[in-house]
């Protein structure tokens, strides 16, 4: 009988699982899959990075009132001045509003349109310099929103805020 | 001198680079032959060794740009141009090359330009901001036909090439923009010798190491390897087929957009048909770079070939004939064309047959047959219509193996496995699409967020469209199409044939050996009966290729699982048409093999099914003949 039990204890527990992860499924509630991307983030005790080190450029900066979730998109470039020739830096968005600050993860888009990269190689890695971020809008308070840099530098964390405002209504 | 010049710039240096190849590899052999004779030894090895580093560096000089042993400084300036309303225009240096071959941008020895879009530009934006200069001085590699492309356009200035103490000056300014060419100074000829030399002695040095470093490691290995071919022969066939179909059909770096819109399907909006592949891609990554699935694909369908392979190779050991061996290698190849459904840019049928093929091992093995109603639902939740040509053969393995043993956990099996695929094909026939509520249009614009490239519409439309709107569909493409479906049915024929047979075969062996019941008979025939269920949704679908490949790939399946639960052994001289015993081999199977190897893929749709084209080609040249 123990032994019975036993062999059937992991289908069991498997078969409760599965249903379990059916249920899920079927009773899956609307949600978008970039909600991950967005995070509520605080910058006290970051310093601030200097401006005149970085070239950057926002092209895009846009909510998309018609889609459901009203995705957010943050899209440009940003150049780490080198010596010779410009370089990309790991960075995270910072959006900061009255409800808070949030940080977005970034996508990695090759450049080759940005002046003053090193281009001989264009499957070089330095080359990924673009940046787009996309999230949710439903997932932030209505506000609006600094948009910022978080950048990761040899010395550490360090913040680059811009002029460019995201609103969110 | 004359004469050594004009054959430096006569042969081509990829040309000279296989010839010099050529020239090794004979030396090699030659060394190694008079070694081995001298020593009393073998010298297969090192032949084989020797032909593969050759073929190695010749590849590898040949494609790889060669290095710049020597070179000239040339000088690039940015001038005045004659047309004042240009005066600062900007200069853009696109390529350079050789031979009419590009090479990579050279070092810069002074000066400073920048890059934009591929090109190395000049302009006054630059000078004021970046500190670019004027002139550059580019170190161009040594040789004869050297051309620098320009971009020239409205915007464009002059430019001043100055090589060997040579300048020439030329405008890009153009009303129309385009390329502009122009070809500067060859090298001297004694520069050239000298770099023929350097790169002579380069090579002679690298071949040296390479030879050295691979004899001293391989020689070991070689036995090694002998061994593991010989274990193994079936499966690396098997496998190096597929991969030569991959190679040959797939879109890499090219993609079919309509089925990677499926990839981007998931539960975002509710619980919908299809969703479950895109639901898991999604949440692990919910944005993907073309790259990013592309490379995916191509990593699944090496791990699918390599998992058909090592089953398909696993059975065949069973069978003691060598010849029918190697025929069940032919057919696994040929028939299903590897079931590459790569040339479909690997939809999502690609992942329900791999679950298929595990349900069928586990029933083979006889173990954790428990799993395979999760395995189903998980089927179905990734294309509900595998209910019609993929659940038949699974739950008619199910009664098969019920019939055989008598034991209740295949019952159980098969009555769990069609409930739960009956109560989720009621889900999805009879409860709204939660999507439809946005319509259409609004889907796929949110979908466009997942990805890099591009969703199809279409792909997503039909999705969203009811039973009765795919029917008509079907209904409309089956009046459009059917002279293509008519030769398509003809040229099954062969295979229908070549199945027949060996199925019968095998049931003449399986009476002989268990006298069966009239259930287990029912049983038995019912297992090459349920992949015929593909031709149900070819029919609604018009998707011909693309179902047939799994029909034959069941069918397959289904052989294998038999000669393996029974362990029948097959003979190739049993395959014969007729019931009489005949005497020697029938080479009609082998001649259907190579009908359908020579035809090539089943592809997917009817209006691009290669195999399909192909036999319209030969059957209206064979009639016009």
């Amino acid at each position: 009988m123990l032994t019975r039990i036993r062999k059937a204890a992991l289908p069991a527990a498997v078969y409760l699982l599965f249903v379990a992860f059916l249920l899920v499924l079927f009773l899956h509630p609307q949600r978008c899959s970039f909600e991950k991307n967005l995070e509520k983030a605080t910058v006290e005790g970051i310093g601030q990075a200097d401006n005149n080190q970085y070239i950057f450029s926002i092209e895009e900066n846009a909510i998309n009132q018609d889609d459901p979730f009203l995705m957010a998109e943050i899209r440009g470039w940003l150049v780490q001045k080198g010596e010779e020739y410009g370089k990309p830096i790991p960075m995270e968005i910072l959006l900061s509003g009255k409800s808070g600050t949030f940080s977005v993860r970034l996508y990695r888009e090759k450049r080759l349109d940005v002046p003053y990269l090193d281009q001989r190689d264009t499957e070089s890695k330095d080359l990924y310099v673009g940046f787009l971020a996309k999230f949710p809008g439903l997932e932030v308070p209505k506000g609006n929103y600094k948009i910022g840099f978080l950048l990761e530098e040899d010395t550490g964390k360090s913040v680059l805020w811009t002029k460019e405002v995201l609103s969110v209504t | 001198m004359d004469f050594v010049k004009k054959l430096i710039s006569a042969i081509p240096i990829r040309y000279a680079t296989v010839l010099f190849c050529v020239v090794l590899l004979l030396g090699s052999l030659v060394l190694y032959s008079v070694y081995s004779y001298r020593k009393k030894k073998d010298s297969t090895f090192t032949s084989i060794i020797c032909v593969a580093i050759v073929i190695i560096e010749a590849l590898f000089f040949t494609c790889a740009d060669l290095p710049a042993l020597q070179c000239d400084p040339v000088q690039v300036r940015a001038v005045v141009s004659e047309d004042a309303r240009n005066a600062e225009g900007s200069v853009q240096l696109k390529s350079i090359s050789i031979n009419s071959e590009s090479i990579p941008f050279p070092e810069v020895e002074s000066g400073k330009w920048y890059w934009k879009n591929g090109m190395y530009c000049w302009d006054q934006t630059g000078e004021m901001t970046w500190g670019v200069t004027r002139s550059v001085v580019l170190l161009v590699p040594v040789g004869t036909e050297r051309v620098f492309t320009f971009w020239a356009d409205a915007q464009s200035g002059c430019v001043e090439i100055t090589v060997n103490g040579h300048t020439q000056t030329l405008s890009l300014n153009s009303p129309t923009a385009g390329d502009r060419q122009v070809r500067i100074e060859n090298s001297t000829l004694r520069k050239q010798i000298i770099s023929a030399a350097f790169y002579v002695l380069f090579y002679l040095i690298v071949h040296a190491i390479v030879f050295l470093i691979v004899i001293l490691l391989a020689k070991p290995l070689y036995i090694v390897a002998l061994k593991f071919f010989r274990h193994w022969k079936y499966e690396i066939c098997m496998l190096l087929f597929s991969l030569m179909n991959l190679i040959k059909y797939t879109r890499f770096p090219n993609y079919y957009e309509y089925s990677n819109t499926f990839y981007f399907n998931s539960y975002e909006f509710g619980f919908i048909k299809r969703g479950l592949l895109g639901e898991i891609l999604t949440n692990i990554e919910p944005y993907l770079t073309v790259k990013d699935l592309l490379y995916w694909k191509l990593f699944f369908s090496v791990i699918v070939y390599a998992f058909i392979s090592v089953l398909a190779g696993h059975e065949i050991r069973k069978q003691n004939d060598e010849k029918i061996r190697w025929f069940l290698v032919l057919v696994v190849c040929a028939l299903p064309s590897s079931y590459e459904l790569i040339y479909d840019d690997l939809r999502f049928d690609v992942y329900i047959f791999f679950l298929l093929l595990i349900c069928v091992v586990l029933i083979a093995k006889e173990r954790m047959i428990w799993l395979i109603p999760i395995l189903s639902v998980c089927i179905i939740l990734i294309g509900e219509v595998s209910c019609v040509y993929m659940m038949p053969f699974l739950l008619a393995a199910l009664l098969y193996q019920y019939a055989r043993k008598k034991e209740k956990r295949y019952l159980f099996s098969m009555i769990a496995t069609a409930a739960s695929t009956f109560a989720l094909m009621c889900l999805f026939l009879f409860l709204d699409d939660p999507r439809a509520a946005y319509g259409s249009g609004t889907i796929i614009q949110h979908l466009q967020n997942h990805f890099e490239g591009q969703i199809h519409s279409g792909a997503i439309s039909a999705e969203m469209s009811g039973l009765s709107a795919i029917l008509a569909d079907g209904n409309r493409k089956m009046a459009l199409y059917s002279r293509k479906f008519a030769l398509f049915l003809l040229s099954l024929i062969p295979a229908f044939l070549m199945l027949w047979v060996i199925w019968k075969k095998l049931y003449a062996k399986w009476k002989e050996k268990n006298s069966p019941s009239m259930t287990q008979k029912a049983a038995f025939w019912l297992l090459p009966l349920s992949g015929l269920g593909a031709l149900i949704v070819m029919l609604i679908s018009y998707d011909y290729g693309r179902y047939c490949v799994f029909m034959f790939g069941e069918e397959i399946a289904g052989i294998f699982l038999l000669a393996r639960s029974e362990g029948i052994q097959l003979k190739y001289s049993d395959l014969h048409l007729s019931d009489q015993e005949a005497t020697g081999d029938s080479v009609w199977p082998l001649v259907i093999c190579v009908f359908y190897l020579s035809f090539g893929v089943l592809g997917s749709g009817v209006m691009d099914t290669p195999m399909v084209n192909q036999f319209d080609k030969f059957i209206s040249g064979f009639l016009n003949a």
